[in-house]
């Protein structure tokens, strides 16, 4: 079975998104830049609460996505509503947005809290009131100790927490993030996932999520959107993908002796699309199963090729079960695309 | 015939007079001058109040210049004139510089009498420069005029006057750029405790 | 470990920073410039020069090399040739220096209207004018030209200095706004004022001398503060040299807040 390669393949089982729910709708969403298309026919919903990946190796407008989505950039074509406002009041829809771009740069002069009570006052805040909110979320990211220091003293991992809560500081219902663990130490990351899970679940804001960090997708997200080319070639939950665009196979190791008896009955095991030869003089084959079958007996179909195996009196000496990881699928769908 | 055999001695005399008197008025103007009643500028002396000055850059003095016209009618107007001129070979002098007076218009001075002019001299550059006025008719007398009649020389000798307030401006450009140092040092500090 | 309290949900009033966006603005942006080392090193230096040049005209004034008018006029000439200068260097700034710096996206992600963005950040460049102004005001007045002679000259400077200010600011932005290299836009907008201020140095005469003052806004503004002031000339006789630096005020500022209002991200307008 092919990878999925129509997103209407996947059912949004875990996505599924009610009409009245969505708070963002993007509709063959379409960006150039003279003649390359960057972003090309993007289309998808999301609801409050969701943490949706947009994944894509470099190059495969994910930037250019986040920028149309949120106003920086207009589409060249296609439109898309975010809480009910159309994507022609972009000064209305940037109330209702934060952001935390890929190459975030701050006025390192500036303290931590002069920043985001700036930030604070241009998005409408009251003087008093901006002081009130810069505190708060200098202190919900955990840099309330270093809201008098200059940014220029902060570290990377410092100043991607200060961008969260600059994009926090309008209480948005959707938040974009552009790679927000990049350059970051795995302690900084840690953190990073524990707060945007904590963004979608206490405060209900739609997380939509860029960035070529396989686990921190299956970390967090809900749904992904992978993109290549400008063009989504999967969308659905982390497990509809794993499962349908990854094939599942297994690494049998037998005895030399047995090969060929082995290799013959792992091809008529139920199942089983094709058993293969990896190296008959050392015993070892490769079990490829269909995925559909997987799907209905929700187990992974290792059974039936032991039961294979013994059936036929063949010495198992080792049976590994390989793929159904989100990089498999991922790469499976990226490389099919690039061919 | 018999009669204009010889010219008569009355009529030779009289032509001789008349060419003489032709010849006088085309190489003395002063003749002509004087038919008209003015003196010509070697009857004018001018005489100066001082005979040398001793000063610094920047303090003005003053002297007076009587020209006298010990001729027997009066002068046409006149223009005199208030020269420098650098004896040290080296002061730079802008006549401007150094005096309002470059140029006073005198009148007709009778005969037998003198006009006194009052000069304002304020060395603005350090040197020797000698100082003395020259006196033409105005013109249309000036074509013609002769040899003018000028003063004799005051020899200035200019040391430098060294002020540390010029025109009184000292406070302040002393005090602006301390007072703006000042509130932005204490602006700064405020902000570094804060 | 960071966490997130369970937050109160967002005032329903907020009001969007659309019509006071740019006052907002111009608080940061003055912040930026007169509570940092900025703005107050320029001030000093400025009040430096001030300082020297007033002492030696003042004693050349002493010693009558130059008229107390022309004292005068010479401080406010150098008053109006730096303060325009420096305005013009930080309105080159404005977007350029954002784009460099990185720091222009998250400014675009606000929901302050472009148009606004670029206002506050005109109105901050533009405010080195007055300032200086204000500290050139002691050495006029030291100068003891009199009451009638200070104030002319410090109203005439302050007017034309104001419209050479607009025009000059509003073309450091516009240039600004086209390009990706702060340097670039920097470069390119002190070049044209220096083409433009070139002329005050040479003797032009004739018709076409003439002509070049009085269209050229930089040489119009000078030779009106230079007849107003030195030569005594009443406003109203010298009018004809403010049309100049008038158009130019209102031509620079419009075009550039035409173009503001399609800022983006990288240089140049959204089509």
């Amino acid at each position: 079975m092919d990878p999925v390669r129509n997103p209407e393949d996947i059912t949004n089982t875990a996505g599924s998104v009610d009409a009245a729910r969505v708070v963002l709708s993007v509709d063959r969403i379409s960006r150039s830049f003279g003649r390359l298309v960057a972003v090309r026919d993007l289309s998808f919903e999301a609801a409050p609460g969701e943490i949706i990946g947009l994944l894509g190796p470099n190059g495969a407008g994910k930037t250019t996505a986040i920028r149309v989505l949120s106003t920086i950039l207009p589409p060249t074509r296609g439109s898309f509503t975010l809480g009910g406002i159309p994507h022609t009041r972009p000064g209305a829809i940037r109330q209702q947005i934060g952001v935390l771009p890929e190459s975030a740069g701050y006025p390192l002069h500036m303290t931590g809290g002069e920043f985001l009570r700036y930030h604070a006052r241009l998005f409408g805040h009251p003087a008093r009131g901006a002081r009130e909110v810069a505190a708060s979320l200098l202190s919900e990211v955990g840099l309330a100790e270093r809201a008098s220091s200059p940014i220029s003293t902060y570290s990377r991992g410092m100043r991607q927490r200060l961008g969260v809560a600059r994009a926090l500081v309008n209480a948005p219902k959707v938040i974009f993030l552009d790679e927000p663990t990049l350059g970051l130490d795995p302690a900084g990351q840690r953190q990073m996932l524990g707060l945007i899970r904590e963004i979608a679940g206490h405060r209900g804001a739609t997380v939509i999520l860029s960035t070529h960090f396989l686990d921190e997708v299956e970390e967090v997200c809900s749904r992904v959107l992978i993109l290549n080319r400008g063009e989504v070639i999967a969308e659905g939950s982390v497990a509809d993908i794993k499962r349908r665009a990854a094939p599942r196979t297994a690494r049998v190791h037998v005895p030399p002796e047995s090969h060929d008896v082995a290799l013959s009955a792992l091809s008529q095991a139920e199942g089983v699309t094709s058993a293969d030869s990896i190296d008959a003089e050392r015993g070892w084959l490769t079990a490829t199963f269909d995925s559909a079958w997987l799907d209905q007996r929700r187990k992974d179909g290792r059974n039936s090729a032991i039961r294979a195996l013994t059936d036929a009196e063949v010495l198992i000496l080792s049976f590994e079960l390989e793929g159904g990881r989100l990089s498999d699928a991922f790469l499976s769908l990226t490389e099919e695309g690039q061919k | 015939m018999r009669h204009s055999a010889r010219l008569s001695p009355v009529i030779v005399g009289v032509l001789a007079a008349l060419l003489l008197a032709v010849g006088a008025a085309i190489s003395a103007p002063a003749f002509a001058q004087e038919r008209s009643g003015q003196a010509p500028a070697s009857d004018l002396t001018i005489s100066v109040s001082k005979s040398d000055v001793s000063t610094l850059t920047g303090e003005t003095f003053t002297f007076t210049s009587e020209i006298a016209n010990s001729g027997s009618s009066a002068t046409p107007p006149l223009i005199a004139n208030l020269a420098f001129v650098a004896i040290d070979h080296s002061t730079y002098v802008d006549p401007e510089d150094w005096s309002p007076q470059r140029t006073l218009s005198v009148a007709p001075i009778a005969a037998g009498s003198s006009a006194i002019l009052t000069w304002t001299v304020k060395p603005v550059l350090k040197g020797d420069v000698a100082v003395y006025v020259v006196v033409l008719p105005e013109p249309p007398a000036l074509a013609g005029a002769g040899p003018l009649a000028a003063s004799p020389a005051i020899p200035v000798h200019v040391e430098e006057h060294r002020t540390l307030d010029p025109g009184g401006v000292l406070p302040v450009v002393l005090a602006v750029p301390g007072v703006l140092a000042l509130a932005f040092a204490g602006l700064r500090v405020a902000r570094s405790r804060r | 470990m960071t966490s997130l309290s369970r937050s109160e949900p967002a005032p329903q009033s907020l009001a969007p920073a659309t019509s006071g966006g740019w006052t907002v603005v111009a608080a940061q942006e003055l912040r930026d410039l007169w509570l940092s080392a900025r703005g107050p090193i320029i001030v000093l230096v400025f009040s430096l020069l001030l300082s020297l040049l007033t002492y030696l005209a003042a004693t050349n004034k002493e010693l009558n090399i130059i008229d107390q008018k022309d004292t005068v006029n010479l401080v406010m000439q150098i008053t109006l040739g730096i303060g325009v200068a420096v305005s013009l260097l930080f309105s080159a700034d404005a977007v350029s220096g954002e784009r460099e710096r990185e720091t222009l996206e998250s400014l675009l992600l606000t929901p302050v209207p472009r148009r606004q963005i670029a206002l506050g950040k005109l109105l901050a460049a533009a405010s080195i004018w007055p300032v200086m102004v204000v500290v050139a005001i002691p050495y006029v007045w030291a100068l003891k030209g009199g009451a009638s002679l200070f104030a002319n000259a410090v109203v005439a400077g302050f007017v034309v200095g104001s419209l050479l200010t607009a025009a000059f600011g509003s073309l450091g932005l516009i240039v600004s706004i086209f390009s990706n290299s702060n340097r670039l836009s920097l470069a390119l907008t002190f070049f044209v004022f220096v083409v433009l201020l070139a002329p005050t140095q040479l003797p032009l005469s004739g018709w076409f001398g003439d002509l070049i003052v009085k269209i050229n806004p930089v040489t119009a503004g000078s030779s009106f503060l230079d007849n107003v002031v030195v030569k005594g000339h009443g406003w109203g006789q010298e009018s004809a040299l403010l049309l100049a630096p008038v158009l130019a005020a209102i031509i620079a500022t419009s075009v550039a807040f035409l173009i503001a209002g399609r800022l983006r991200l990288q240089r140049g307008i959204d089509r």
